[in-house]
């Protein structure tokens, strides 16, 4: 009889619990060499026989069928009093899966035989055993490893086998493969979401994680200094250039040099982006679930093109009335242009809040509640408006007050009032004559 | 050996089933499916945790509560099986309805409910459309040997039809089985079935659960079933509108808060269930505190780690427990969860997790599901749910960071 004095630390170990008694335990030995496994199997096989310990190997290939019959054709012919599963490393990888499988599957039968069940096999292969067989795992009593690996050796391996074996993988930019999967999830989730043939519950839950996922990883990225760089990624995407040097371009000549500056000063709208963004796409996660409650389109392009229209639409704005122009043309071609945007890109909350903002502004200063005026009007017209809001003046009292002609007086006033509906996101009111033709057209 | 160490060793194996003495209540799970269940027989119940959280522990507690009471609870584990159909789960739920030893159910009852599934799917080959002599408005025109002209329409002149056994005709007949016990006992049938989530075929999980949930709101008594970890987790369960009245999750004991602070009454359970377990302790106090916040409230880490400790102890009876023994322990967890990662992709994970200043990083993390599965997240309940990595992970990538770090960006 070898004395256990004489086994190392871990194969004493694993013959105390071979020895211990019945029950269910699972015991996995991990052993790379099989020179030193078969002088394992040797010293427990004397050490245990000596010790009147019935033990049985099983070969794994007998067992990846039919795990029962294979089991129940050796315990009902011995006394056995521990199972060791034997030669997985033999088997080639179908056969290995079918056993990691079976060993998963018939977990509580093993259980109930109530006998200790020894699982020899590589470190190689203990990836693969976690993978296919979690519960199987999840239920072992100990892990003893016999051959010891480095951990850099271990990930070298994983890496390329993945390699080996074609699993993309490779350290993608983060910025744009989260773009890609919010993008494909977006596209995805639309059809899933209207199509009862592609409706399936794990994809939409899927798709739904992969946008939040999506959505989070910019947060954090933005959250890590680079918004100005996730913005520019959003601008892109929201063909914004394209959409800009179009307005351009469709401008009379005259016109297109007042708004020419908005294409250069298009950083001007990246930075005010950048800056929100956080907040912006914070939002988008909070609506997003809404959106797909009523099955509507989920787009955080969509959402953020809308902002960044909206404070295109303010420079535009602020480059009309910098100018001191009469009630022309300049306002009503950008008004024109500005109902076709707003009819184009789906109303946003986000547009609402910033809009909301705005009416905030210029009410607390209207009330006397903050000392500046909201910067888009200028003094003359910031004056013209504490006497409209003061009281309901007539014209002729703000031509006495303004020491101008009553007709300008009116003039002036019409004009402060589609100001004042363009900052606030109100639709302009059409003159009488184009009301008439787009009720012509409707009807 | 004495006998408390034999009897300490057998208890804490992850694999024994613990008898109604050791087992400690834990939350007020049972008491809300009975309030849950009070009210309708519509009232149909999902359960989810991840493995080894007590999900058939919190069951049993229910159906101890509703022993002697004025429901018949009947709990049935549906086990490991390859897939569940609706036809499977409720003969599996009718025959535990005959098996209960007070349901007093009639066999002949049984015998009709039973019937249904001797029934042969039939296969029909049938012709169809129109045919007529001299006829106008077929598509094409034959002449028959007759002479006279006949038309056929082309459009289909032969399909398959499948007469396939009506689910709903099922359901019928075994609520029949329902109302019969009900009448026989005076009581309301509950059925808790357990262990749905071990079946292996997840579609065929949804395909039940899900896609035809209607025919499991047909049934005609209060249920609770065992549901995949990833059902909790879903977005589209809790925005869609299925017959479930409520999903209940069983998460890991939450021994430690999101911020890092102890919870001294989840303490207070852990150490309920093991001194019970545990005839043979050599371990103190602060040392067993210890274990258990190794074990991220995960009983069945906490029960290997115990049973390795004890048996260290038996085997080298001069042994103190101190600290290194304790972190030798922990860190057999660690060297397993190496093996856990199986994809260059779930490095990359960690990584990313062990560094994010914001545990909500995990929560909305597209592989949360295969994380949870694998055990490298952990669900916690706080008033709300969060999950974090397992202590056991992120000890690992701290032993390796840079490591991990330099394969991950390689």
């Amino acid at each position: 009889m070898m004395p256990a004095e004489l086994l190392d630390r871990k194969t004493r170990d694993l013959a105390f619990e071979l020895e211990e008694g019945r029950g269910p335990k699972f015991l996995i030995a991990v052993c790379d060499d099989a020179t030193q496994r078969e002088k394992l199997r040797e010293t427990l096989d004397t050490h245990l026989s000596n010790n009147g310990i019935q033990m049985i190997y099983v070969s794994a290939d007998s067992l990846k069928r039919d795990l029962i019959r294979a089991v129940s054709n050796r315990t009902s012919s011995e006394t056995v009093q521990a199972i060791n599963i034997w030669g997985i490393d033999e088997l080639d990888s179908t056969g290995i899966r079918q056993l990691f499988v079976q060993l998963n599957f018939h977990r509580d039968w093993l259980g109930k035989l109530n006998v200790p069940l020894v699982v020899w096999i590589s470190t190689e292969l203990l990836n693969q055993l976690t993978a296919v067989a979690p519960d199987f795992w999840s239920r072992r009593s100990a892990v003893y490893y016999f051959s010891e690996r480095t951990f850099d050796d271990l990930l070298n391996r994983l890496f390329a086998k993945a390699r080996d074996e074609g699993q993309k993988w490779a350290p993608e930019p983060v910025l744009s493969s989260a773009f890609e999967t919010i993008l494909s999830s977006e596209k995805q989730l639309g059809i899933c979401l209207r199509n009862k043939k592609s409706f399936s519950i794990t994809s939409i839950d899927n798709f739904i994680r992969k946008i939040r996922s999506g959505v989070f990883q910019l947060i954090e990225e933005c959250r890590e200094g680079r918004q100005i760089e996730v913005a520019l990624w959003l601008w892109n995407l929201s063909n914004l250039d394209a959409a800009l040097q179009e307005m351009l371009d469709n401008l009379h000549p005259e016109r297109r040099n007042l708004f020419e500056s908005l294409y250069t000063d298009r950083n001007e709208v990246l930075l005010s982006l950048s800056e929100k963004l956080i907040e912006l796409l914070q939002d988008h996660l909070v609506a997003l679930e809404e959106e797909i409650k009523h099955k509507k389109l989920v787009s955080v392009v969509s959402r953020v093109r809308a902002t960044a229209v909206s404070k295109i639409n303010r420079m535009a704005l602020a480059l009309a009335s910098s100018v001191e122009i009469p009630l022309s043309s300049e306002i009503e071609e950008y008004e024109a242009y500005y109902s076709d945007l707003l009819e184009r890109s789906r109303p946003e909350p986000q547009e609402n809040t910033f809009l909301a903002q705005a009416a905030e502004d210029l009410e607390s200063w209207l009330s006397g509640h903050a000392n500046k005026c909201p910067s888009f009007f200028s003094t003359s017209e910031a004056k013209l408006l504490r006497f409209l809001y003061s009281d309901q003046l007539k014209a002729t009292v703000i031509a006495d007050r303004l020491g101008i002609s009553p007709n300008m007086a009116r003039q002036k006033v019409r004009y402060l009032e589609r100001k004042v509906r363009l900052y606030l996101g109100l639709p302009p009111r059409l003159p009488s004559t184009r009301r008439s033709a787009r009720r012509k057209l409707t009807k | 050996m004495t006998d408390d160490q034999k009897k300490t060793l057998g208890l804490l194996l992850p694999n024994a089933i613990p008898d109604s003495g050791l087992i400690v209540p834990r939350g007020k799970l049972p008491a809300q499916l009975h309030a849950d269940i009070e009210p309708s027989d519509t009232t149909k119940l999902l359960v989810a945790g991840q493995r080894g959280m007590g999900k058939t522990t919190e069951l049993r507690r229910l159906t101890a509560l509703l022993q002697d009471s004025d429901y018949l609870p009947v709990f049935l584990q549906f086990g490991a099986q390859p897939s569940i159909t609706h036809a499977g789960l409720i003969r599996a739920m009718g025959e535990a309805l005959l098996l209960h030893r007070f349901s007093k159910l009639n066999v002949k009852s049984f015998q009709h409910f039973q019937e249904w599934y001797l029934r042969e799917e039939v296969t029909h080959v049938v012709e169809e459309g129109t045919r007529g002599e001299a006829g106008l408005g077929g598509e094409y025109v034959v002449f028959s040997a007759k002479g006279k002209l006949e038309h056929k329409s082309s459009r289909k002149t032969k399909k398959i039809q499948k007469v396939a056994k009506d689910t709903r005709e099922l359901i019928i007949r075994f609520n029949r089985l329902i109302q019969e016990v009900r009448k026989r006992t005076g009581k309301r049938v509950v059925f808790i079935v357990d262990d749905i989530d071990k079946v292996q075929d997840s579609s065929s999980i949804d395909n039940t659960f899900i896609h035809a949930s209607h025919f499991i709101g047909e049934i005609d008594s209060p249920c609770i079933f065992t549901v995949p970890i990833t059902y909790a987790t879903s977005s589209y369960l809790r925005i869609a509108a299925l017959p479930y009245t409520g999903i209940y999750r069983v998460p890991a004991v939450e021994l430690l808060d999101p911020q890092g602070q102890r919870n001294h009454q989840a303490f207070e359970f852990m150490r309920k269930v093991f001194t019970l377990r545990m005839p043979f302790n050599p371990i103190p106090q602060p040392l067993f505190d210890k274990v258990l916040e190794y074990s991220g409230g995960v009983l069945i880490d906490a029960m290997r780690m115990f049973r390795c400790i004890c048996k260290r102890v038996i085997l080298e009876p001069e042994l103190a427990v101190n600290e290194q023994v304790v972190l030798e322990e922990f860190q057999r967890l660690v060297d397993d969860y190496k093996f856990v990662f199986d994809k260059p992709s779930l490095w990359q994970k960690l990584s990313v997790m062990c560094k994010a200043v914001d545990k909500q990083i995990i929560m909305i993390d597209d592989a949360l599901p295969e994380l949870l599965y694998k055990m490298i997240v952990i669900e916690y309940w706080d008033r709300k749910v969060w999950f974090d990595l397992h202590p056991a992970a992120r000890a690992l990538y701290g032993q390796h960071q840079q490591v991990i770090d330099n394969a991950v960006r390689s």
